[in-house]
């Protein structure tokens, strides 16, 4: 795998004052993000459906106003955050735990590649043949935070990881968001106590903006598929295309609410399926499906 | 002086004729039996010197010796008890040895002499029948079951005793007559209905073209979405059994013990056994093999409820016997075949926590996780589920009111589709679509040029293995065949595919 190594005197400024800064840092990608205004985006590995919706909502809404997304690469909210930038089209940082010869963990191995594909960043400060051994991972979370402007809390539970970069946020000086947690799941504990010793409660995207003027005034691009294939759909595909333009749905669900025949209804899915209008997601629900 | 009357035994389905063949002489007084018995057999012995003795007739010291021929086949079970204590009493002159050649005795004797009920009559009577036998002796408890097959006289006796004046024309025994043919003389009366159950219109639709087909089903969803229910309601419409199937389906209930009072089985059985079933009880087995859950679901249906929590090594055994749609158990010198041709119906969750997609209850399972769940089930026992649907979880409270089809209706098409199907498949031996072969498909589910092309674009587009290739074709047959169209449309291919859910994940 080939690899960058830069040196101390090279970081952009925001890496060089942290305490504790690494010498070297090991990198994949596009180098020149290091310098960019980028946004923090954790959580624990354990992610509920509220998790995964809201940060899938929050990561678009940076993404649309072209901010950079940095995480962990690790599985659950990291793994959202990041898949859902590449999806939007945004470029995002991906600070690792090892050395990039034991990509951790490795399911993720192809979100990897799709990273760098996408004009992505992979940022590392340890040597190629580290194991993600347990210590590292901490030490990585001030990396995130010094890269990032602020960052933003999904969900966590009582004495989580995510805890660590939010001291480290502290010590660095930088916001941290957090977006309210469940009361009645272990997973909105920690952040909720993130929120009443202090940090930012957020429930929607401009209480992040505001803090930032260099984010405030940035324009929040349109997405074009929307636009270019409504107008060009057929008739037939209108009832379930705008159906399912509010929200998922399972097919008992659509054919309930646009009363169309069971059988039409599912020869219409399929051909809408092969056209690439919608995409069946793993629990059976429809989606419309995103810009490639 | 010699005596041989005729029995018969049982090497799963099939008949073998037993001369039971008994010499008394002077010498050391015994009771010996050769000619391979079993423990059981041996232990007749005991039970027919007493039982004679306790219908008041002396049982003299000599030397009683029984074989069984032929002699290179183990018999099992109490059902030779009759022959042998008929063939002690005929070389002790106590029956007279007119008309024997054709009949054959079977039963369980009580140390009183009564006549105990036996296992597997109809088979022996069919059996019977094809070796040119005309009358058979058993206990009057069998004789409802046995009197179901033609041609042969069904005498039902109670004990030891009338049989004994019954052969010396002291009384006359009626022989049981036939029962009626006609399978609905239980008026088909089913306590569950599909209509029962509310909403879920795609896995309603999903099991009617299994059941039309024949086809193998695969449930997926979260625990309380009415997988069990819907499972349950398949035979209801299942086509109607003809008397052929009856009788092949009570042919094993009755080999195995379970069928109710002698009658014929009028419905398609629906089996479900728990998940801690192990392999012998799933396929059959014991020394003498006995038929397992899949033979007992025959021309029915086999409910895997919780698929995934079954031993795996039981899964795995069932890949033969759902192609083969036969089932071979070799044991030491017996080798015995049970038909098990069955749509399976199985059920499973989508994750390890069971919730994943449910409204109830958060899943927080991982994607990893979920994967591991679903790998689980390996692929050649996923290959040999044509139809995999989801079962999603619904709200249905503002459905209570709707209306929803029964199961009588909804049987009636899928009959019609069965009827094109054995007129199509006559001359093969084949009698649904889910038994069409490589070749087959080639000549009956072929697609015009226009169908192909979206086909094989469809299964590029949507990641489908070729190894799917083939089951989308064949429930394209299907659904085909419910709508009457003699050819394989693009429609009936884009409905077809939306039954394949795990092929996409």
């Amino acid at each position: 795998m080939e690899y960058k190594i830069i040196e101390y005197n090279d970081f952009p400024n925001k890496l060089k004052k942290i305490k504790k800064a690494p010498q070297k840092l090991y990198l994949i990608g596009n180098q020149d993000l290091l310098y960019e205004n980028s946004f923090g985006i954790v959580g624990s590995r354990k992610v509920s459906e509220y998790g995964i919706k809201n940060c899938e909502n929050f990561t678009k809404e940076l993404v649309l106003r072209d901010i950079p997304i940095v995480s962990g690469m690790a599985i659950g909210t990291d793994t959202v955050a990041h898949k859902t930038t590449i999806e939007y089209g945004g470029k995002t940082i991906a600070v690792l735990g090892s050395g990039f010869n034991n990509i951790y963990p490795k399911e993720n191995i192809r979100l990897f590649n799709d990273i760098i594909k996408t004009g992505g960043l992979i940022v590392t400060e340890f040597e190629p043949e580290e194991k993600p051994l347990k210590e590292n991972f901490p030490k990585r979370n001030r990396i995130i935070t010094a890269l990032s402007e602020g960052i933003l809390v999904i969900e966590a539970a009582f004495r989580s990881g995510t805890s660590i970069t939010v001291r480290n946020a502290k010590e660095q000086g930088k916001i941290v968001f957090a977006l309210p947690g469940k009361l009645d799941s272990y997973l909105g504990v920690g952040v909720n106590n993130m929120i009443k010793k202090g940090a930012f409660l957020t429930t929607s995207i401009k209480d992040i903006l505001e803090n930032y003027p260099q984010f405030k005034n940035r324009l929040r691009k349109t997405i074009k598929r929307n636009k270019s294939i409504c107008a060009e759909i057929k008739d037939e595909y209108k009832k379930i295309y705008e159906l399912l333009d509010e929200g998922n749905y399972y097919i008992d669900e659509i054919v309930e609410k646009t009363k169309l025949d069971l059988k039409d209804t599912l020869i219409l899915l399929t051909n809408m399926e092969l056209e690439e209008l919608i995409i069946q997601e793993n629990d059976g629900k429809y989606k419309i499906a995103k810009e490639k | 002086m010699i005596s041989i009357v005729k029995s018969m035994s049982l090497q799963g389905l099939e008949g073998i004729i037993i001369n039971v063949e008994v010499d008394i002489s002077a010498g050391m007084p015994c009771w010996d039996i050769v000619g391979l018995p079993d423990t059981n057999i041996r232990e007749s012995k005991e039970r027919v010197r007493t039982a004679i003795k306790n219908c008041g007739i002396e049982v003299l010291s000599r030397k009683y010796i029984i074989n069984l021929s032929p002699a290179s086949i183990r018999k099992d079970g109490a059902i030779l008890d009759l022959a042998i204590a008929i063939g002690v009493l005929c070389s002790m002159g106590i029956i007279r040895k007119n008309n024997l050649e054709e009949t054959i005795f079977i039963g369980e004797l009580s140390l009183d002499g009564k006549l105990n009920k036996v296992n597997g009559i109809l088979p022996i009577c069919i059996e019977a029948v094809k070796n040119g036998i005309k009358r058979i002796i058993l206990p009057v408890e069998n004789a409802k079951e046995a009197a179901i097959v033609d041609n042969i006289e069904v005498i039902g006796v109670k004990n030891l005793s009338q049989v004994i004046d019954f052969f010396n024309n002291k009384i006359v025994i009626q022989a049981e007559k036939n029962p009626s043919k006609d399978l609905n003389y239980k008026k088909q009366n089913f306590e569950l209905d599909f209509s029962e159950v509310k909403g879920q219109k795609l896995v309603k639709r999903a099991l009617e073209v299994a059941a039309a087909g024949g086809h193998n089903c695969l449930l997926i969803g979260p625990p309380g979405t009415g997988k069990t229910m819907l499972a349950k309601r398949v035979p209801t419409i299942l086509p109607d059994l003809t008397f052929k199937e009856a009788l092949e389906i009570t042919k094993i209930h009755s080999v195995a013990g379970i069928l109710n009072e002698g009658h014929l089985v009028s419905e398609r059985p629906f089996r479900s056994p728990h998940h801690t079933i192990t392999e012998k009880g799933l396929i059959g087995g014991g020394k003498i093999p006995k038929p397992g859950e899949v033979s007992l679901a025959h021309l029915g249906v086999l409910f895997l409820d919780e698929l995934l929590e079954f031993n795996k090594n039981t899964l795995e055994v069932l890949r033969g016997p759902i192609e083969d749609r036969m089932i071979n158990i070799s044991r030491v010198g017996i080798n015995v075949s049970y038909p098990c041709n069955f749509m399976a119906i199985a059920s499973m969750n989508p994750c390890p926590c069971g919730y994943y997609g449910s409204k109830i209850k958060e899943c927080l399972c991982t994607e990893k996780q979920r994967i591991a769940y679903r790998s689980r089930l390996s692929g050649p026992m996923m290959d040999r589920f044509d139809i995999h649907i989801q079962v999603p979880d619904i709200n249905y409270k503002e459905m209570e009111n709707e209306y929803s089809e029964n199961s009588i209706s909804i049987k009636e098409r899928v009959n019609k589709a069965r009827k094109i199907q054995s007129i199509r498949y006559e001359k093969l031996s084949i009698y649904s679509n889910s038994e069409l072969t490589p070749s087959l498909i080639k000549k009956y589910c072929k697609l015009d040029e226009g169908a192909k092309i979206i086909f094989t674009n469809s299964l590029e587009k949507m990641k489908i293995s070729t190894r799917a290739y083939s089951k989308i074709l064949k429930v394209s047959r299907t659904i085909a065949d419910l709508e009457g169209s003699r050819n394989i449309e693009v429609n009936h291919i884009l409905e077809a595919l939306q039954y394949r859910c795990l092929d996409k994940l």
